[in-house]
């Protein structure tokens, strides 16, 4: 059974090495746990982690209205904006090495026994300001609309979410993704970017510095193991995110290429106990990109979280050796809120650079029906 | 389990390696990193590891910043600070003179040097047929957005690089006047002329205060003996060079219209004029002196390679000194 749990391990090939990952969707309560979530996503963004946990819900579950918003942490760094001066320079001397962040997820969903559909609208710009001698703007821009579909399916056993049982299952799921990009860097004082600036509306500007856009279809594919007595589960998963994820790019006056979707492969666990009155315990940790050359400690993610009782949780999470997350989970029924605050890794090298960033998510009427 | 558990960290120990394109972009990623922080020998050793891009601008362009670093340039403060604002195309290399970084106090500096070598980087890899540095080679090779953004960088430095050389062999003032004496150098000439034409132009024209009667001390002691031939030679030619290329990147590029860049737009007219004029003024009675010096402007003015420039006798390169740059710089 492990040595299955292990054999996509073996088939995976070359990706592009991107610093900053490059991900459809992020769980904001996998982010508040260090992102250590590829056997614990089982609500609303399934299909972004492992589409094999689908095996694990029963019922018909509804997902109508749940953004996220995330956005650069300013407080933690407020003295590198006081006392501005009045020139330009002195902002930029504020700005650099100070990575700026705005994301906003939207991904509705449903699930209907071992099925899923999650539409995913993830729009993600991050600029980062490098290089005393010759400034330069590294700017990552995403819009991805799309979705993504998935099934899977036991090949032994029978487990469910809060039930009893073991099982180890395999989940497939394919999606579709139309992607608008701009990813560049790009000289202060340089004439691509005082060339783009001078156009007259900001369309002109954004085709100026490069904004393509490119559409196509991928899949990723799963392994759920998880073995439960009630109040305790231990759970791992394996998962091969855009295993085969080709986007084609729209032509364009200077033939750039749209962002690739890189491939990604990563092992979770987690255990999880429960003690009832609402008060649990999970604990879970990812080993990710494991298809890539890298640190082993940034590849390491661990996060816990504490429930305090049904309404309130605590969550926390480490990754990358000193990326610290940690927020709180408010469940009032007709609201789900998730807030907290998370660092990421963005640098080339281990502990080189990292985005600090606040996340918010809301989720309004979600609802399983179990018949 | 343990089993399992053996299996993935063989994995993360052998996973794939990056390809070249990656290496590059992530040292290309990383030197930037490093020069945030000005920390030079770094992103060098970086930049060295994956080898030297001819053909990725990006890789040039950072490159050439981790060489300037060398030099402490910082584009922002030197020329965005203030210098930049106050280029005046009438007087041009009296205002590059006047920069704040105008202040070296010995030729061939580390930070001099520095600055030339990130210029050469940023110019020399052109595939250009003729071998001289070219922005049309530029454009032709890394496209019109890539090329500009390496001309616009090469430009910058040098402005800089132009104020350091003739405030240096001009012995500029504070307000870059040449001859203005800030560092006490003496000298009224860049150059002390011996060629007859460059003597006849001089004592015609009397450029600023560089005036006759020549006696062979007026020009810089960085330019005389006892350096050698050859250094004085290149020490010209430095300043050819960057003018040259100046020229060439003013003349083939279309500057983006930004208020930072003040009177940049207007040199290009403004200095080709005063070029043809320096052409029409050798075609006549500063032509007729020793055939080593003959045409000096006509053959100089198109040169922007320095082996090429080196390769001239040293008759043309004073005579291009005193009819052209000690006529615009005075």
């Amino acid at each position: 059974m492990i040595r299955l749990l292990l054999l996509p391990l073996f088939i995976v090939s070359l990706t592009a090495y991107a610093a900053q990952e490059r991900s459809l969707g992020k769980s904001p309560r996998g982010l508040l746990m260090g992102d250590a979530f590829t056997s614990l996503a089982e609500g609303d963004f399934t299909l972004f982690y492992n589409p094999a946990l689908l095996a694990r819900h029963k019922g018909f579950s509804f997902y109508p209205l749940n953004p996220s918003f995330s956005v650069t942490n300013i407080l933690e760094d407020t003295d590198r904006f006081n006392n501005l001066g009045s020139d330009p320079t002195d902002f930029a001397d504020a700005a650099f090495d100070f990575p700026v962040h705005i994301g906003i997820d939207y991904a509705p969903g449903f699930k209907m026994g071992k099925f899923g559909l999650t539409a995913l609208v993830n729009y993600n710009s991050n600029f980062n300001l490098q290089n005393q001698v010759t400034p330069a703007l590294d700017v990552d821009h995403r819009f991805d609309r799309g979705f993504v579909m998935g099934y899977a399916q036991p090949l032994y056993g029978n487990y469910k979410t809060g039930g009893s049982g073991e099982h180890l299952a395999l989940g497939v799921s394919i999606k579709y993704i139309e992607r608008e990009a701009i990813f560049g860097s790009y000289n202060l004082t340089g004439y691509s970017l005082l060339d783009a600036l001078s156009q007259s509306d900001i369309d002109e500007i954004l085709n100026a510095l490069g904004k393509i856009e490119g559409s196509g279809w991928g899949g990723d594919i799963g392994l759920d193991y998880v073995k439960s007595s009630g109040t305790q589960t231990f759970s791992m998963g394996l998962a091969v995110l855009d295993f085969y994820t080709i986007l084609h790019t729209k032509k364009n006056p200077d033939d750039l290429e749209v962002q690739t979707q890189p491939m990604q492969v990563n092992f979770g666990t987690s255990w999880q106990a429960s003690v009832g009155g609402g008060f649990d315990l999970n604990l879970s940790a990812d080993i990710k990109n494991l298809q890539e050359q890298m640190e082993l400690a940034r590849r390491i993610h661990l996060g816990v979280e504490v429930g305090i009782s049904p309404a309130l949780s605590v969550l926390a999470g480490v990754n990358a050796v000193d990326n610290y997350s940690y927020g709180l989970k408010l469940n009032t029924g007709l609201i789900n809120l998730f807030v907290g605050f998370y660092e990421t890794e963005i640098g080339e090298k281990l502990q080189q650079q990292d985005s600090n960033r606040v996340v918010i998510y809301f989720s309004l009427f979600d609802f399983t029906f179990d018949p | 389990m343990k089993t399992s558990f053996l299996f993935i960290l063989i994995l993360c120990c052998v996973a794939c390696a990056k390809s070249t394109e990656e290496e590059v972009r992530s040292a290309v990623a990383e030197a930037k990193y490093h020069l945030s922080g000005m920390d030079c020998s770094k992103a060098e050793d970086i930049l060295n590891d994956v080898g030297f891009q001819k053909d990725d601008a990006n890789y040039i362009s950072v490159y050439a910043s981790m060489q300037a670093c060398k030099a402490g340039y910082k584009e922002l403060d030197i020329l965005f600070g203030g210098n930049l604002e106050n280029i005046n195309s009438a007087s041009l290399i009296t205002s590059l003179a006047s920069f704040s970084s105008s202040n070296e106090t010995a030729p061939d500096s580390t930070v001099y040097l520095s600055l030339n070598n990130a210029i050469n980087t940023l110019i020399s890899y052109d595939d250009a047929a003729s071998g001289q540095p070219s922005t049309v080679a530029r454009n032709a090779k890394f496209g019109t957005k890539k090329s500009g953004d390496l001309s616009l960088q090469a430009l910058y430095l040098i402005f800089v690089q132009m104020g350091k050389h003739f405030a240096l062999y001009g012995n500029a003032g504070a307000d870059g006047a040449k001859g203005g004496d800030a560092q006490g150098f003496g000298n009224t000439c860049i150059y002390s002329y011996t060629t007859e034409d460059a003597e006849d132009w001089i004592t015609a024209t009397s450029p600023g205060t560089c005036v006759p009667p020549l006696d062979g001390t007026q020009g810089s002691d960085f330019l005389e003996a006892p350096v050698g031939q050859e250094v004085i030679k290149r020490r010209l030619c430095y300043g050819i060079i960057y003018y040259n290329n100046m020229m060439d990147i003013l003349s083939n590029m279309t500057l983006p219209g930004s208020s930072e860049l003040g009177d940049v737009s207007n040199i290009q007219a403004a200095l080709a004029l005063l070029m043809d004029n320096a052409v029409l003024a050798e075609d006549g009675a500063f032509n007729d002196g020793d055939p080593n010096g003959q045409d000096a402007i006509t053959t100089l003015k198109d040169i922007t390679d320095q082996t090429t420039c080196e390769a001239q006798t040293i008759e043309r390169i004073e005579k291009f000194y005193a009819i052209f740059f000690e006529s615009i710089y005075q």
